[in-house]
C-alpha cells in the first residue's frame, strides 16, 4: 500500500516526464487511469446520466491531458484536475440554465412537519394568544444567549452537524480542524446549552 | 447529533426550553451573521483547492469558511477534492471500464486510425479501393485465361538448329510473333544423340544475363524439344540458349534467337 504523498510524487514523475515529451502516450495512459474513475464518480454523483457523465468526464480528462503543458506545479494534480472538473461541472449548470441548488437540501420548513408531524402549520393556523407571544419573544431570547454562549468555532461546527447533518470528517475537513476537535466541540455544546437552558434542553443523539 | 423533537414551548423551572431544531440552527445563523444562503459569488474551483491545501491568505481563508457555512455546493464540491486526496491507488492498472474509455481517449488525443472516425472512413475508402482494383484484376485474369483455353492459328514457331551445326554460326533464326498472339512454340533440335535423362535449359540476353531456367525437361518421342511459351515470356530481343544435362549442368548444345518485335 502506497501512501497518498507517496502517489503524488509518482505522478507527479509521469507529469514531468510528460511535460518533457517522453514516453508521452503511456505517461498520459497512467494519468487517465490514476484519475478517470474518480472523475467519473464526480460527475456521477451530480446525478447526470450515465453517458452525460462518461462525456464529461473525457472532456474533463482530454482538457487536463491537453493543457498538462500549464500544470506549474503551484497546487497539487489533484487540486488542478479537480478544478478542471469543478468548472466543466458549473459550465454544464450554466449551459443547462438550471439551478446551482442540487442534492438533498435541508430544509427547515419540511424537516420541522416531518419531524414534529405538521405542527408548524398547526402552529401558524393558531391565533397567538398575548401570553404566547411574551413567551415566544423570551423563549428566543434565552435561545439566543446560550448560542452565542458558545465560542464562534463551536457554533460553526453545530451549525454544519444540524443543519447539513454532515459527517464529523466531512466538518473537519470544511471548517479546515482536527477530527478530535470537531468532536470536543459537538461534546462540550451540548454541555453548555443543556446548562444553559435546562435539562430539557433536548436529547441528543450521536 | 440529534436534538429529538419534544413539544414546542414550555418553561421548565422558569426558564423557556425549544427542542426545535431548526429554532437552533436559525440562533445558531443569526449569532455567526450567516444568512443560509451564499451571498455574492462563488469561489472559483481554484480557490477551493487553495483553501483546502492552504494557500491562502487568513483574510480569503476566512472568507471561503463563512461561505462554506452558507453554501452546499461549495461544500460539496470542497470535500470531492478532500475525498480524491484520501485516494491511495494501488497500482496504474486499469480496470475494464477505465480500459474502454482510454481507447477512446487516446484516439482523441493521438488520433489513433484504428478507432477514431477518421481513421476508419481512411480504413473504409482503402478497402473500397483495394476491392475495385481486385475485381479489375479479375476480370483482365479471366478474359486472359478465356483467350488461352481458345484454339489458336498459325501459332509462331522458332525452329532453333544447335550452333555447332550450322555453317554460319554467328547468323539469328529470328521469330515474329503477332500482337494477336498468345503463345509461341520453340523447337530445339538436337544433334547428338545425349544420353542425359532430364535436361537444364537456361537463357541468356545479349549483354549474357540470364532472363530465365527450366529444370527438369525431358527430350521427345522425336528426339528435340518442343516448347510451347506465352506471348511475354521474354521481351523482345536476341538471347542464347544453353541446353545441359540435367544432371551435371554439362554443356550439350547451344543456339541463338532473335525475337521481333
Amino acid at each position: 500500500m502506497t501512501t497518498h504523498q507517496e502517489q503524488d510524487a509518482v505522478v507527479l514523475g509521469w507529469v514531468r516526464e510528460l511535460q518533457a515529451g517522453s514516453a508521452v502516450e503511456e505517461n498520459s495512459r497512467r494519468i487517465f487511469v490514476r484519475y478517470f474513475p474518480w472523475v467519473r464518480g464526480f460527475f456521477g454523483r451530480r446525478g447526470l446520466a450515465p453517458q452525460e457523465t462518461e462525456d464529461l468526464a473525457q472532456d474533463t480528462l482530454f482538457q487536463v491531458l491537453r493543457e498538462i503543458g500549464q500544470f506549474g506545479e503551484r497546487s497539487s494534480l489533484d487540486a488542478w484536475v479537480f478544478a478542471i472538473a469543478a468548472n466543466a461541472w458549473r459550465n454544464e449548470l450554466r449551459r443547462r440554465g438550471t439551478s446551482k441548488r442540487r442534492g438533498q437540501e435541508v430544509s427547515l420548513d419540511s424537516e420541522d412537519r416531518d419531524q414534529e408531524s405538521g405542527r408548524a402549520l398547526e402552529v401558524a393556523g393558531e391565533e397567538p394568544t398575548p401570553e404566547r407571544a411574551v413567551f415566544e419573544q423570551q423563549r428566543k431570547r434565552a435561545l439566543r444567549a446560550a448560542v452565542e454562549g458558545l465560542p464562534p468555532q463551536m457554533r460553526r461546527v453545530l451549525l454544519l452537524r444540524l443543519d447539513r447533518e454532515l459527517k464529523y470528517r466531512e466538518i473537519a475537513t470544511l471548517l479546515k480542524l482536527n477530527l478530535e476537535t470537531v468532536k470536543a466541540h459537538l461534546f462540550q455544546a451540548r454541555d453548555r446549552l443543556r446548562e444553559a437552558l435546562g435539562e430539557e434542553f433536548g436529547e441528543w443523539q450521536d | 447529533m440529534r436534538c429529538a423533537p419534544r413539544s414546542a414551548w414550555r418553561t421548565v423551572r422558569g426558564k423557556l426550553v425549544s427542542t426545535s431544531k431548526p429554532d437552533l440552527v436559525v440562533a445558531l445563523r443569526e449569532s455567526l451573521g450567516e444568512s443560509g444562503s451564499p451571498a455574492g459569488s462563488h469561489p472559483a474551483p481554484e480557490e477551493l483547492a487553495d483553501y483546502l491545501e492552504g494557500r491562502l491568505s487568513a483574510g480569503a481563508e476566512e472568507e471561503i469558511g463563512s461561505h462554506l457555512l452558507d453554501c452546499e455546493d461549495c461544500s460539496a464540491l470542497l470535500l470531492e477534492l478532500d475525498g480524491l486526496k484520501r485516494e491511495t491507488p494501488e497500482t496504474v492498472v486499469a480496470d475494464f471500464e477505465t480500459a474502454a474509455a482510454w481507447r477512446h481517449q487516446r484516439a482523441r488525443l493521438f488520433g489513433d486510425a484504428s478507432t477514431s472516425w477518421f481513421g476508419v472512413r481512411a480504413l473504409a475508402a482503402s478497402l473500397a479501393l483495394v476491392s475495385l482494383g481486385l475485381g479489375v484484376w479479375i476480370v483482365a485474369l479471366e478474359r486472359r485465361l478465356e483467350r488461352l483455353r481458345a484454339p489458336q492459328l498459325e501459332v509462331p514457331i522458332a525452329n532453333l538448329e544447335p550452333l555447332g551445326s550450322m555453317r554460319d554460326p554467328g547468323s539469328l533464326t529470328s521469330v515474329a510473333i503477332p500482337a494477336d498472339a498468345i503463345r509461341w512454340v520453340l523447337i530445339l533440335n538436337l544433334i547428338e544423340d545425349s544420353e542425359a535423362q532430364v535436361y537444364r535449359l537456361e537463357m541468356t540476353d545479349s549483354e549474357g544475363r540470364r532472363v530465365t531456367a527450366q529444370d527438369g525437361l525431358r527430350k521427345s518421342p522425336t528426339g528435340g524439344f518442343r516448347l510451347s511459351l506465352p506471348r511475354d515470356f521474354v521481351p523482345p530481343g536476341v538471347y542464347r540458349i544453353r541446353l545441359a544435362d540435367g544432371r551435371d549442368d554439362r554443356t550439350i548444345e547451344e543456339y541463338s534467337l532473335r525475337i521481333e518485335p
